[in-house]
Protein backbone atom coordinates (compact mmCIF):
# COMPACT_ATOMS: atom_id res chain seq x y z
CA UNK A 1 0.00 0.00 0.00
CA UNK A 2 1.16 3.41 -1.48
CA UNK A 3 1.08 6.79 0.71
CA UNK A 4 -1.23 7.89 -1.16
CA UNK A 5 -3.70 4.83 -0.53
CA UNK A 6 -3.12 4.90 3.28
CA UNK A 7 -5.64 7.83 3.45
CA UNK A 8 -8.44 5.50 1.71
CA UNK A 9 -10.35 3.03 3.22
CA UNK A 10 -9.29 -0.59 2.21
CA UNK A 11 -11.52 -2.78 0.41
CA UNK A 12 -12.80 -5.55 2.93
CA UNK A 13 -14.23 -8.95 1.82
CA UNK A 14 -17.66 -8.05 2.97
CA UNK A 15 -17.08 -4.80 0.49
CA UNK A 16 -15.66 -6.70 -2.36
CA UNK A 17 -18.96 -8.77 -2.09
CA UNK A 18 -21.34 -6.16 -1.90
CA UNK A 19 -19.88 -5.23 -4.95
CA UNK A 20 -19.86 -8.02 -6.45
CA UNK A 21 -23.89 -8.40 -5.54
CA UNK A 22 -23.84 -4.87 -7.72
CA UNK A 23 -22.25 -5.77 -10.28
CA UNK A 24 -23.91 -9.24 -10.91
CA UNK A 25 -28.05 -7.32 -9.96
CA UNK A 26 -27.24 -3.35 -11.72
CA UNK A 27 -26.74 -4.77 -15.40
CA UNK A 28 -30.24 -6.54 -14.89
CA UNK A 29 -31.86 -3.86 -13.81
CA UNK A 30 -30.48 -2.12 -16.97
CA UNK A 31 -31.33 -4.06 -19.82
CA UNK A 32 -34.89 -4.14 -18.00
CA UNK A 33 -34.81 -0.25 -18.03
CA UNK A 34 -32.80 -0.03 -22.03
CA UNK A 35 -35.44 -2.60 -23.01
CA UNK A 36 -38.11 -0.38 -21.49
CA UNK A 37 -36.60 2.97 -22.96
CA UNK A 38 -35.92 4.62 -19.43
CA UNK A 39 -33.10 6.58 -20.06
CA UNK A 40 -32.37 8.38 -17.36
CA UNK A 41 -32.81 5.21 -14.75
CA UNK A 42 -30.13 3.28 -17.30
CA UNK A 43 -27.89 6.15 -17.10
CA UNK A 44 -28.00 5.85 -13.51
CA UNK A 45 -27.61 2.13 -13.41
CA UNK A 46 -25.00 2.37 -15.77
CA UNK A 47 -23.00 5.21 -13.66
CA UNK A 48 -23.30 2.95 -10.86
CA UNK A 49 -21.45 -0.17 -12.57
CA UNK A 50 -18.87 2.70 -13.24
CA UNK A 51 -18.60 3.91 -9.71
CA UNK A 52 -18.07 0.00 -8.48
CA UNK A 53 -15.74 -0.91 -10.97
CA UNK A 54 -13.43 2.24 -10.27
CA UNK A 55 -13.80 1.64 -6.57
CA UNK A 56 -12.16 -1.73 -7.38
CA UNK A 57 -9.31 -0.04 -9.11
CA UNK A 58 -8.82 3.08 -6.60
CA UNK A 59 -9.55 1.36 -2.90
CA UNK A 60 -7.02 -0.78 -1.84
CA UNK A 61 -7.30 -4.14 -0.79
CA UNK A 62 -7.57 -5.43 2.77
CA UNK A 63 -4.32 -7.51 3.23
CA UNK A 64 -6.46 -9.47 5.75
CA UNK A 65 -9.35 -9.83 3.37
CA UNK B 1 -12.28 3.35 -38.21
CA UNK B 2 -9.35 3.75 -40.03
CA UNK B 3 -6.53 0.90 -39.53
CA UNK B 4 -3.65 2.73 -38.94
CA UNK B 5 -0.51 3.05 -35.97
CA UNK B 6 -2.36 5.29 -33.41
CA UNK B 7 -6.26 3.67 -33.73
CA UNK B 8 -4.08 0.10 -33.58
CA UNK B 9 -2.37 1.41 -30.38
CA UNK B 10 -4.86 2.87 -28.69
CA UNK B 11 -7.42 -0.77 -29.58
CA UNK B 12 -4.89 -2.44 -27.39
CA UNK B 13 -4.17 -0.41 -24.73
CA UNK B 14 -6.57 -1.81 -22.37
CA UNK B 15 -4.57 -5.00 -22.73
CA UNK B 16 -1.30 -3.58 -22.15
CA UNK B 17 -3.24 -2.02 -18.98
CA UNK B 18 -4.13 -5.66 -17.73
CA UNK B 19 -0.49 -6.88 -18.72
CA UNK B 20 1.43 -4.15 -16.74
CA UNK B 21 -0.31 -3.99 -13.93
CA UNK B 22 -0.49 -7.93 -13.01
CA UNK B 23 2.99 -8.33 -14.78
CA UNK B 24 4.36 -5.41 -14.28
CA UNK B 25 3.28 -4.13 -10.97
CA UNK B 26 2.30 -7.51 -9.33
CA UNK B 27 -1.61 -5.76 -9.10
CA UNK B 28 -4.51 -8.58 -8.13
CA UNK B 29 -6.71 -9.48 -11.20
CA UNK B 30 -9.36 -7.96 -10.20
CA UNK B 31 -8.63 -4.80 -9.87
CA UNK B 32 -6.12 -5.32 -13.23
CA UNK B 33 -8.95 -6.08 -14.62
CA UNK B 34 -10.89 -3.23 -13.77
CA UNK B 35 -8.25 -0.98 -14.84
CA UNK B 36 -8.57 -2.29 -18.41
CA UNK B 37 -12.37 -1.92 -17.86
CA UNK B 38 -11.99 2.09 -17.46
CA UNK B 39 -9.40 2.25 -20.03
CA UNK B 40 -11.61 0.38 -22.51
CA UNK B 41 -14.67 2.51 -21.52
CA UNK B 42 -12.48 5.78 -21.97
CA UNK B 43 -10.59 4.81 -25.20
CA UNK B 44 -14.09 3.79 -26.79
CA UNK B 45 -15.81 7.02 -26.04
CA UNK B 46 -12.97 8.98 -26.82
CA UNK B 47 -11.22 7.57 -29.80
CA UNK B 48 -14.12 5.13 -31.26
CA UNK B 49 -17.36 6.41 -31.24
CA UNK B 50 -18.74 4.66 -28.08
CA UNK B 51 -21.80 5.53 -26.75
CA UNK B 52 -23.54 5.22 -23.11
CA UNK B 53 -25.46 3.22 -24.83
CA UNK B 54 -23.52 1.04 -27.00
CA UNK B 55 -21.01 0.62 -23.37
CA UNK B 56 -23.97 -0.61 -21.29
CA UNK B 57 -25.20 -3.27 -23.76
CA UNK B 58 -21.59 -4.30 -23.48
CA UNK B 59 -22.28 -4.47 -20.21
CA UNK B 60 -24.96 -6.38 -20.54
CA UNK B 61 -23.20 -8.85 -22.45
CA UNK B 62 -20.47 -9.34 -20.59
CA UNK B 63 -22.59 -10.36 -17.51
CA UNK B 64 -24.23 -12.48 -19.24
CA UNK B 65 -21.00 -14.25 -20.09
CA UNK B 66 -19.31 -14.18 -16.94
CA UNK B 67 -22.38 -15.85 -16.06
CA UNK B 68 -21.27 -18.65 -17.88
CA UNK B 69 -17.96 -18.95 -16.18
CA UNK B 70 -19.07 -17.93 -12.80
CA UNK B 71 -21.95 -20.73 -12.12
CA UNK B 72 -18.64 -23.17 -12.59
CA UNK B 73 -16.15 -21.09 -10.70
CA UNK B 74 -18.82 -21.47 -7.67
CA UNK B 75 -19.41 -25.02 -8.09
CA UNK B 76 -16.09 -26.13 -8.62
CA UNK B 77 -14.88 -24.06 -5.16
CA UNK B 78 -17.89 -25.63 -3.66
CA UNK B 79 -16.75 -28.95 -4.51
CA UNK B 80 -13.29 -28.27 -3.95
CA UNK B 81 -13.98 -26.92 -0.15
CA UNK B 82 -16.14 -29.88 0.37
CA UNK B 83 -13.27 -32.50 -0.42
CA UNK B 84 -10.73 -30.59 1.31
CA UNK B 85 -12.79 -30.35 4.75
CA UNK B 86 -13.20 -34.32 4.47
CA UNK B 87 -9.47 -34.84 4.26
CA UNK B 88 -9.75 -35.88 0.90
CA UNK B 89 -6.51 -33.47 -1.11
CA UNK B 90 -4.24 -34.48 1.56
CA UNK B 91 -4.96 -38.64 1.14
CA UNK B 92 -4.69 -38.32 -2.35
CA UNK B 93 -1.05 -36.36 -1.87
CA UNK B 94 -0.09 -39.23 0.23
CA UNK B 95 -1.24 -41.44 -2.00
CA UNK B 96 0.20 -40.75 -5.15
CA UNK B 97 3.76 -41.68 -3.78
CA UNK B 98 2.67 -45.13 -3.41
CA UNK B 99 1.63 -45.53 -7.38
CA UNK B 100 4.79 -44.43 -8.33
CA UNK B 101 7.93 -43.28 -5.97
CA UNK B 102 9.35 -41.22 -8.67
CA UNK B 103 8.48 -37.31 -8.10
CA UNK B 104 8.13 -36.23 -11.63
CA UNK B 105 5.79 -39.17 -12.43
CA UNK B 106 3.77 -37.89 -9.68
CA UNK B 107 3.69 -34.12 -10.84
CA UNK B 108 3.27 -35.95 -14.12
CA UNK B 109 -0.10 -37.62 -13.08
CA UNK B 110 -1.76 -34.42 -11.66
CA UNK B 111 -0.58 -31.59 -13.50
CA UNK B 112 -0.35 -32.87 -16.94
CA UNK B 113 -3.28 -35.81 -17.08
CA UNK B 114 -5.39 -35.57 -14.13
CA UNK B 115 -5.67 -31.93 -15.13
CA UNK B 116 -6.14 -32.72 -19.10
CA UNK B 117 -9.24 -35.28 -17.93
CA UNK B 118 -10.72 -32.66 -15.79
CA UNK B 119 -11.18 -30.23 -18.75
CA UNK B 120 -13.52 -32.60 -20.49
CA UNK B 121 -15.67 -31.59 -17.65
CA UNK B 122 -15.58 -28.41 -17.68
CA UNK B 123 -13.19 -25.68 -18.12
CA UNK B 124 -12.56 -22.19 -17.18
CA UNK B 125 -10.00 -22.40 -14.97
CA UNK B 126 -11.83 -25.64 -12.91
CA UNK B 127 -8.97 -28.18 -13.88
CA UNK B 128 -6.62 -25.95 -12.23
CA UNK B 129 -8.83 -24.89 -9.11
CA UNK B 130 -9.20 -28.22 -8.43
CA UNK B 131 -5.23 -29.69 -9.25
CA UNK B 132 -3.62 -26.96 -7.65
CA UNK B 133 -4.47 -27.60 -4.27
CA UNK B 134 -3.51 -31.37 -4.16
CA UNK B 135 -0.08 -30.44 -5.44
CA UNK B 136 0.35 -27.69 -2.98
CA UNK B 137 0.10 -30.98 -0.49
CA UNK B 138 2.47 -32.65 -2.40
CA UNK B 139 5.28 -29.80 -1.34
CA UNK B 140 4.97 -27.65 -4.37
CA UNK B 141 4.49 -23.64 -4.04
CA UNK B 142 1.10 -22.28 -4.69
CA UNK B 143 2.54 -20.40 -7.39
CA UNK B 144 4.58 -23.29 -8.98
CA UNK B 145 1.48 -25.56 -8.85
CA UNK B 146 -0.52 -23.04 -10.86
CA UNK B 147 1.66 -22.54 -13.34
CA UNK B 148 1.82 -26.65 -14.18
CA UNK B 149 -1.53 -27.04 -14.21
CA UNK B 150 -2.20 -24.36 -16.21
CA UNK B 151 0.13 -25.23 -19.06
CA UNK B 152 -0.33 -29.07 -18.16
CA UNK B 153 -3.73 -29.19 -19.59
CA UNK B 154 -3.60 -26.15 -22.22
CA UNK B 155 -3.73 -28.47 -25.11
CA UNK B 156 -6.76 -29.97 -24.17
CA UNK B 157 -8.81 -27.02 -23.80
CA UNK B 158 -9.78 -26.94 -27.96
CA UNK B 159 -11.36 -30.26 -27.49
CA UNK B 160 -12.30 -30.83 -23.83
CA UNK B 161 -15.40 -28.93 -22.69
CA UNK B 162 -17.09 -30.95 -24.82
CA UNK B 163 -15.75 -29.00 -27.69
CA UNK B 164 -17.51 -25.71 -27.44
CA UNK B 165 -14.55 -24.15 -28.54
CA UNK B 166 -14.10 -26.04 -31.83
CA UNK B 167 -17.85 -26.36 -31.99
CA UNK B 168 -17.93 -22.18 -32.01
CA UNK B 169 -15.27 -22.35 -34.32
CA UNK B 170 -17.28 -24.71 -36.86
CA UNK B 171 -20.30 -22.39 -36.33
CA UNK B 172 -18.42 -19.21 -37.00
CA UNK B 173 -17.48 -20.19 -39.85
CA UNK B 174 -19.73 -22.28 -41.66
CA UNK B 175 -17.01 -25.09 -42.06
CA UNK B 176 -18.08 -28.59 -40.87
CA UNK B 177 -16.39 -29.94 -38.16
CA UNK B 178 -14.96 -32.84 -40.61
CA UNK B 179 -12.83 -30.42 -42.39
CA UNK B 180 -11.53 -28.37 -39.62
CA UNK B 181 -10.74 -31.46 -37.42
CA UNK B 182 -7.40 -33.39 -38.53
CA UNK B 183 -5.74 -30.16 -39.08
CA UNK B 184 -6.83 -28.88 -35.35
CA UNK B 185 -6.20 -32.08 -33.93
CA UNK B 186 -2.28 -32.75 -35.90
CA UNK B 187 -1.38 -29.08 -34.08
CA UNK B 188 -2.67 -29.82 -30.68
CA UNK B 189 -0.95 -32.83 -30.73
CA UNK B 190 2.07 -31.66 -31.64
CA UNK B 191 1.94 -29.40 -27.87
CA UNK B 192 0.99 -32.65 -26.24
CA UNK B 193 5.05 -33.47 -25.57
CA UNK B 194 5.92 -29.83 -24.87
CA UNK B 195 3.41 -29.34 -22.38
CA UNK B 196 4.61 -32.52 -20.22
CA UNK B 197 8.00 -31.89 -21.03
CA UNK B 198 7.55 -28.12 -19.35
CA UNK B 199 5.27 -29.90 -16.32
CA UNK B 200 8.69 -32.59 -15.58
CA UNK B 201 10.88 -29.90 -16.10
CA UNK B 202 8.92 -27.33 -13.51
CA UNK B 203 7.95 -30.15 -10.98
CA UNK B 204 11.68 -32.33 -10.95
CA UNK B 205 14.12 -30.59 -12.81
CA UNK B 206 16.14 -31.70 -15.64
CA UNK B 207 16.70 -34.43 -14.38
CA UNK B 208 13.60 -35.67 -13.85
CA UNK B 209 12.67 -34.71 -17.55
CA UNK B 210 15.14 -36.99 -18.49
CA UNK B 211 14.58 -40.22 -16.85
CA UNK B 212 11.15 -39.80 -18.12
CA UNK B 213 11.31 -38.56 -21.36
CA UNK B 214 10.57 -42.21 -23.02
CA UNK B 215 7.38 -42.17 -20.81
CA UNK B 216 6.47 -38.38 -21.73
CA UNK B 217 7.15 -39.84 -25.77
CA UNK B 218 4.91 -42.78 -25.43
CA UNK B 219 1.92 -41.14 -23.34
CA UNK B 220 1.99 -38.02 -25.67
CA UNK B 221 1.85 -40.19 -28.98
CA UNK B 222 -0.92 -41.92 -27.34
CA UNK B 223 -2.71 -38.98 -26.30
CA UNK B 224 -2.11 -37.60 -29.71
CA UNK B 225 -3.49 -40.17 -31.69
CA UNK B 226 -6.99 -40.99 -29.72
CA UNK B 227 -7.36 -37.49 -29.71
CA UNK B 228 -6.67 -37.33 -33.82
CA UNK B 229 -9.03 -40.56 -34.30
CA UNK B 230 -12.05 -39.37 -32.16
CA UNK B 231 -11.47 -35.92 -33.57
CA UNK B 232 -11.77 -36.79 -37.43
CA UNK B 233 -14.57 -39.73 -36.97
CA UNK B 234 -16.87 -36.94 -35.12
CA UNK B 235 -16.45 -37.47 -31.72
CA UNK B 236 -14.15 -34.30 -31.08
CA UNK B 237 -16.23 -34.08 -28.18
CA UNK B 238 -14.96 -36.69 -26.12
CA UNK B 239 -11.18 -36.25 -27.76
CA UNK B 240 -9.56 -34.91 -25.25
CA UNK B 241 -11.35 -36.01 -22.39
CA UNK B 242 -10.77 -40.14 -23.97
CA UNK B 243 -7.18 -39.13 -25.27
CA UNK B 244 -6.35 -38.45 -21.65
CA UNK B 245 -8.24 -40.75 -19.97
CA UNK B 246 -6.03 -43.55 -22.54
CA UNK B 247 -2.47 -41.67 -21.66
CA UNK B 248 -3.50 -41.81 -17.69
CA UNK B 249 -4.24 -45.52 -18.24
CA UNK B 250 -1.37 -46.25 -20.41
CA UNK B 251 1.05 -44.26 -17.82
CA UNK B 252 -0.36 -46.67 -14.59
CA UNK B 253 0.02 -49.63 -17.10
CA UNK B 254 4.26 -48.54 -17.92
CA UNK B 255 4.54 -48.00 -14.16
CA UNK B 256 3.28 -51.01 -12.84
CA UNK B 257 5.14 -52.64 -15.96
CA UNK B 258 8.64 -51.13 -15.00
CA UNK B 259 7.74 -51.96 -11.21
CA UNK B 260 7.71 -48.82 -10.20
CA UNK B 261 4.69 -49.15 -8.07
CA UNK B 262 5.71 -52.08 -6.26
CA UNK B 263 9.45 -50.61 -5.52
CA UNK B 264 7.17 -47.75 -3.95
CA UNK B 265 5.55 -48.10 -0.17
CA UNK B 266 1.62 -48.47 -0.30
CA UNK B 267 0.56 -45.18 1.97
CA UNK B 268 -2.97 -44.80 0.76
CA UNK B 269 -5.99 -45.12 3.35
CA UNK B 270 -8.11 -47.87 2.89
CA UNK B 271 -11.39 -45.36 2.79
CA UNK B 272 -9.61 -43.88 -0.39
CA UNK B 273 -11.85 -44.04 -2.67
CA UNK B 274 -14.62 -42.82 -0.88
CA UNK B 275 -12.53 -39.87 -0.38
CA UNK B 276 -12.37 -39.38 -3.86
CA UNK B 277 -15.73 -40.55 -4.49
CA UNK B 278 -16.56 -37.01 -5.24
CA UNK B 279 -14.35 -37.22 -8.40
CA UNK B 280 -15.68 -40.17 -9.50
CA UNK B 281 -19.47 -38.91 -9.35
CA UNK B 282 -18.04 -36.08 -11.37
CA UNK B 283 -17.11 -37.66 -13.84
CA UNK B 284 -20.00 -40.15 -13.70
CA UNK B 285 -22.97 -37.55 -14.05
CA UNK B 286 -21.07 -35.75 -16.25
CA UNK B 287 -20.51 -38.12 -18.56
CA UNK B 288 -24.15 -38.98 -18.41
CA UNK B 289 -25.68 -35.15 -18.85
CA UNK B 290 -23.25 -35.58 -21.86
CA UNK B 291 -23.79 -38.76 -23.80
CA UNK B 292 -27.09 -39.62 -22.70
CA UNK B 293 -29.37 -37.50 -25.28
CA UNK B 294 -32.46 -37.85 -24.34
CA UNK B 295 -31.43 -36.87 -20.08
CA UNK B 296 -29.72 -33.99 -21.89
CA UNK B 297 -32.62 -32.64 -23.58
CA UNK B 298 -34.91 -33.37 -20.61
CA UNK B 299 -32.11 -30.94 -18.59
CA UNK B 300 -31.89 -28.44 -21.10
CA UNK B 301 -35.68 -27.63 -21.19
CA UNK B 302 -34.88 -24.64 -19.51
CA UNK B 303 -32.89 -22.08 -20.86
CA UNK B 304 -32.39 -18.40 -20.61
CA UNK B 305 -30.76 -15.96 -23.01
CA UNK B 306 -31.22 -11.90 -23.90
CA UNK B 307 -32.05 -10.30 -26.86
CA UNK B 308 -29.97 -7.53 -27.95
CA UNK B 309 -30.56 -5.46 -30.16
CA UNK B 310 -28.25 -3.96 -32.98
CA UNK B 311 -25.50 -1.68 -32.12
CA UNK B 312 -23.04 1.03 -33.62
CA UNK B 313 -20.71 3.14 -32.83
CA UNK B 314 -20.81 7.11 -34.00
CA UNK B 315 -17.74 5.58 -36.73
CA UNK B 316 -19.85 3.05 -37.97
CA UNK B 317 -18.91 0.16 -36.37
CA UNK B 318 -21.85 -2.32 -36.37
CA UNK B 319 -22.99 -4.88 -34.27
CA UNK B 320 -25.38 -7.10 -35.25
CA UNK B 321 -28.33 -7.75 -33.03
CA UNK B 322 -27.88 -11.05 -31.41
CA UNK B 323 -30.04 -13.33 -28.90
CA UNK B 324 -27.19 -14.26 -26.49
CA UNK B 325 -25.77 -17.72 -25.91
CA UNK B 326 -28.26 -19.66 -23.89
CA UNK B 327 -28.22 -20.28 -20.19
CA UNK B 328 -29.05 -24.32 -19.57
CA UNK B 329 -29.03 -23.98 -15.51
CA UNK B 330 -29.90 -27.73 -15.19
CA UNK B 331 -27.37 -29.74 -17.94
CA UNK B 332 -24.50 -26.40 -17.50
CA UNK B 333 -21.20 -27.59 -16.22
CA UNK B 334 -21.62 -25.80 -13.31
CA UNK B 335 -25.26 -27.54 -12.28
CA UNK B 336 -22.99 -31.05 -12.78
CA UNK B 337 -20.49 -29.45 -10.01
CA UNK B 338 -23.81 -28.66 -7.52
CA UNK B 339 -25.45 -32.17 -8.00
CA UNK B 340 -22.06 -33.55 -7.37
CA UNK B 341 -21.58 -31.52 -4.43
CA UNK B 342 -25.32 -32.22 -2.74
CA UNK B 343 -24.53 -36.23 -3.71
CA UNK B 344 -21.19 -36.00 -2.11
CA UNK B 345 -21.81 -34.16 1.05
CA UNK B 346 -24.59 -37.04 1.86
CA UNK B 347 -22.10 -40.00 1.37
CA UNK B 348 -19.47 -37.66 3.33
CA UNK B 349 -21.68 -36.93 6.54
CA UNK B 350 -23.10 -40.37 6.28
CA UNK B 351 -19.63 -41.52 6.56
CA UNK B 352 -18.57 -39.20 9.33
CA UNK B 353 -15.85 -37.63 7.69
CA UNK B 354 -17.60 -33.86 7.97
CA UNK B 355 -16.69 -31.98 11.71
CA UNK B 356 -19.42 -29.69 13.60
CA UNK B 357 -19.24 -26.29 11.40
CA UNK B 358 -18.15 -27.66 8.16
CA UNK B 359 -20.77 -26.19 6.59
CA UNK B 360 -20.11 -23.15 8.14
CA UNK B 361 -15.93 -23.42 7.04
CA UNK B 362 -16.90 -24.16 3.72
CA UNK B 363 -19.40 -21.75 2.89
CA UNK B 364 -17.00 -19.46 4.21
CA UNK B 365 -14.08 -20.29 2.38
CA UNK B 366 -15.95 -20.26 -0.71
CA UNK B 367 -17.61 -16.81 -0.55
CA UNK B 368 -13.59 -15.60 0.82
CA UNK B 369 -12.07 -17.49 -2.25
CA UNK B 370 -14.72 -16.57 -5.13
CA UNK B 371 -15.52 -13.53 -4.50
CA UNK B 372 -12.77 -11.81 -5.32
CA UNK B 373 -12.53 -14.34 -8.38
CA UNK B 374 -15.41 -12.89 -9.76
CA UNK B 375 -15.18 -9.75 -9.75
CA UNK B 376 -12.18 -9.96 -11.82
CA UNK B 377 -13.69 -12.21 -14.38
CA UNK B 378 -17.26 -9.68 -14.37
CA UNK B 379 -14.52 -6.94 -15.35
CA UNK B 380 -11.93 -8.83 -17.49
CA UNK B 381 -15.06 -10.34 -19.59
CA UNK B 382 -16.58 -6.71 -19.71
CA UNK B 383 -12.86 -5.48 -21.03
CA UNK B 384 -13.49 -7.88 -24.32
CA UNK B 385 -17.56 -6.99 -24.72
CA UNK B 386 -16.77 -3.19 -24.72
CA UNK B 387 -13.24 -3.73 -26.80
CA UNK B 388 -15.75 -5.78 -29.32
CA UNK B 389 -18.98 -3.71 -29.37
CA UNK B 390 -16.45 -0.83 -30.21
CA UNK B 391 -14.49 -2.43 -32.94
CA UNK B 392 -11.41 -2.57 -31.14
CA UNK B 393 -11.03 -6.12 -31.33
CA UNK B 394 -11.32 -6.49 -35.16
CA UNK B 395 -9.27 -3.78 -35.42
CA UNK B 396 -6.82 -5.00 -33.11
CA UNK B 397 -6.52 -8.54 -35.26
CA UNK B 398 -6.55 -6.54 -38.38
CA UNK B 399 -3.61 -4.81 -37.49
CA UNK B 400 -1.77 -7.85 -36.69
CA UNK B 401 -2.84 -9.98 -40.04
CA UNK B 402 -1.92 -6.83 -42.27
CA UNK B 403 1.41 -6.46 -40.91
CA UNK B 404 2.66 -9.48 -42.02
CA UNK B 405 3.42 -11.08 -45.30
CA UNK B 406 1.48 -14.05 -46.73
CA UNK B 407 4.17 -16.39 -46.05
CA UNK B 408 4.53 -15.96 -42.49
CA UNK B 409 0.84 -15.46 -41.95
CA UNK B 410 0.08 -19.13 -40.66
CA UNK B 411 2.58 -18.46 -37.76
CA UNK B 412 1.34 -15.35 -36.73
CA UNK B 413 -2.06 -16.96 -36.74
CA UNK B 414 -2.16 -18.73 -33.14
CA UNK B 415 -0.80 -15.92 -31.88
CA UNK B 416 -4.24 -14.27 -32.87
CA UNK B 417 -5.87 -17.13 -31.13
CA UNK B 418 -3.92 -16.71 -28.47
CA UNK B 419 -4.70 -13.01 -28.08
CA UNK B 420 -8.62 -13.39 -27.95
CA UNK B 421 -8.48 -16.28 -25.49
CA UNK B 422 -6.08 -13.95 -23.47
CA UNK B 423 -8.49 -11.38 -23.48
CA UNK B 424 -11.64 -13.06 -22.80
CA UNK B 425 -10.14 -15.69 -21.28
CA UNK B 426 -11.74 -18.17 -23.06
CA UNK B 427 -10.93 -20.76 -26.53
CA UNK B 428 -14.50 -20.48 -27.26
CA UNK B 429 -14.96 -16.23 -27.27
CA UNK B 430 -11.41 -16.27 -29.03
CA UNK B 431 -12.68 -18.19 -31.91
CA UNK B 432 -16.46 -16.05 -32.04
CA UNK B 433 -14.11 -13.10 -32.12
CA UNK B 434 -11.78 -13.56 -34.50
CA UNK B 435 -12.87 -16.91 -36.29
CA UNK B 436 -14.38 -15.32 -39.61
CA UNK B 437 -11.64 -12.88 -39.86
CA UNK B 438 -8.80 -15.49 -40.16
CA UNK B 439 -10.97 -17.40 -42.72
CA UNK B 440 -11.19 -14.26 -44.72
CA UNK B 441 -7.24 -13.12 -44.14
CA UNK B 442 -7.02 -16.89 -45.35
CA UNK B 443 -9.02 -16.75 -48.14
CA UNK B 444 -7.65 -13.01 -49.56
CA UNK B 445 -3.97 -14.25 -48.89
CA UNK B 446 -4.66 -17.66 -50.66
CA UNK B 447 -4.04 -19.53 -47.86
CA UNK B 448 -4.82 -22.75 -46.68
CA UNK B 449 -8.15 -22.20 -44.70
CA UNK B 450 -8.94 -25.30 -42.70
CA UNK B 451 -4.82 -24.87 -41.52
CA UNK B 452 -5.30 -21.02 -40.56
CA UNK B 453 -8.57 -22.24 -38.89
CA UNK B 454 -6.51 -24.84 -36.89
CA UNK B 455 -3.77 -22.72 -36.14
CA UNK B 456 -6.34 -20.24 -34.45
CA UNK B 457 -8.12 -22.93 -32.00
CA UNK B 458 -5.02 -24.30 -31.32
CA UNK B 459 -3.27 -20.60 -30.25
CA UNK B 460 -7.04 -20.07 -28.41
CA UNK B 461 -6.76 -23.33 -26.43
CA UNK B 462 -3.08 -22.63 -25.50
CA UNK B 463 -3.37 -19.28 -24.76
CA UNK B 464 -6.89 -19.29 -22.74
CA UNK B 465 -4.38 -20.96 -19.61
CA UNK B 466 -2.76 -17.44 -19.13
CA UNK B 467 -5.51 -15.19 -19.51
CA UNK B 468 -6.23 -13.05 -16.30
CA UNK B 469 -9.92 -14.88 -16.45
CA UNK B 470 -8.70 -18.21 -15.42
CA UNK B 471 -5.86 -17.85 -13.50
CA UNK B 472 -7.75 -15.78 -11.05
CA UNK B 473 -10.07 -19.07 -10.14
CA UNK B 474 -6.37 -21.04 -10.66
CA UNK B 475 -5.06 -19.06 -7.61
CA UNK B 476 -8.86 -18.96 -5.88
CA UNK B 477 -8.21 -22.78 -4.37
CA UNK B 478 -4.00 -22.04 -3.31
CA UNK B 479 -4.67 -18.96 -1.56
CA UNK B 480 -3.40 -16.94 -3.65
CA UNK B 481 -6.36 -14.14 -4.25
CA UNK B 482 -4.89 -10.98 -4.96
CA UNK B 483 -1.66 -12.30 -5.97
CA UNK B 484 -2.25 -13.75 -10.02
CA UNK B 485 0.58 -11.57 -11.05
CA UNK B 486 3.13 -13.50 -9.47
CA UNK B 487 1.58 -16.75 -11.25
CA UNK B 488 1.34 -14.49 -14.95
CA UNK B 489 4.50 -13.57 -15.11
CA UNK B 490 6.14 -16.91 -14.59
CA UNK B 491 3.32 -18.61 -16.61
CA UNK B 492 2.95 -16.38 -19.71
CA UNK B 493 6.70 -17.38 -21.33
CA UNK B 494 6.50 -20.51 -20.63
CA UNK B 495 3.08 -21.06 -22.28
CA UNK B 496 4.55 -18.98 -25.09
CA UNK B 497 6.76 -22.34 -25.88
CA UNK B 498 3.79 -24.29 -27.29
CA UNK B 499 2.41 -21.84 -29.11
CA UNK B 500 5.49 -21.12 -30.71
CA UNK B 501 6.20 -24.65 -31.66
CA UNK B 502 2.52 -24.65 -32.96
CA UNK B 503 3.03 -21.60 -34.95
CA UNK B 504 6.24 -23.16 -36.32
CA UNK B 505 4.46 -26.12 -37.71
CA UNK B 506 1.41 -23.97 -38.93
CA UNK B 507 4.46 -22.36 -40.80
CA UNK B 508 6.00 -24.88 -42.14
CA UNK B 509 2.73 -26.90 -43.38
CA UNK B 510 1.98 -24.26 -44.89
CA UNK B 511 5.22 -23.96 -46.79
CA UNK B 512 4.74 -27.22 -47.75
CA UNK B 513 1.38 -26.98 -48.82
CA UNK B 514 2.67 -24.35 -51.03
CA UNK B 515 0.36 -21.71 -50.50
CA UNK B 516 2.63 -19.38 -48.89
CA UNK B 517 4.53 -18.85 -52.30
Amino acid sequence: MNKRQRHLPTLSLRASLLLLILELSLPFGLYAALSAEKIILAKLLFGLITAGMLVILILPENPKG
Amino acid sequence: MPLNLLTWLLSFLPLVVVMVLMLGFRASGKRASAAGWVTAVLVSLLAFGGTWKLLAYAQVKALWMSLDVLYIVWGALLLYNLVHEAGAIQAISTWLPSVSGDKAVQVLLVSWLMVSFLQGMGGFGVPMAVCAPILVGMGYSPVLAVVMTAIGHAWAVNFGSMATAFQALTAVTGLSGAVLAPKAAILLGLAILPSGMIVAVLGSGWKGLWHTFPLLCVVSLVMGTVQYFLAVNGLWNLAATTASLAGLLVMLLLLRISHSASSAQSTSRPDLLVLISPYLILMLVGFAVILIAPLNAFLSRTAFSLNLPELSTQLGWVTAAEQTRPLHPFSHPGSILVFTVLVSWLIYARKGYLSEGAGRRIAGNVVKSAGDASLGVIAMVGVAAVMTTSGMTNLLARGLSQSISTTLYPAMAPFIGVLGAFLTGSNNNSNVLFGVLQMETARLMGLDVPLILAAQTAGGSLGSVMSPAKVIVGCSTVGLNQKEGLVMRRLVLLDLIPVVIVAAAALIWSVLLGAGG
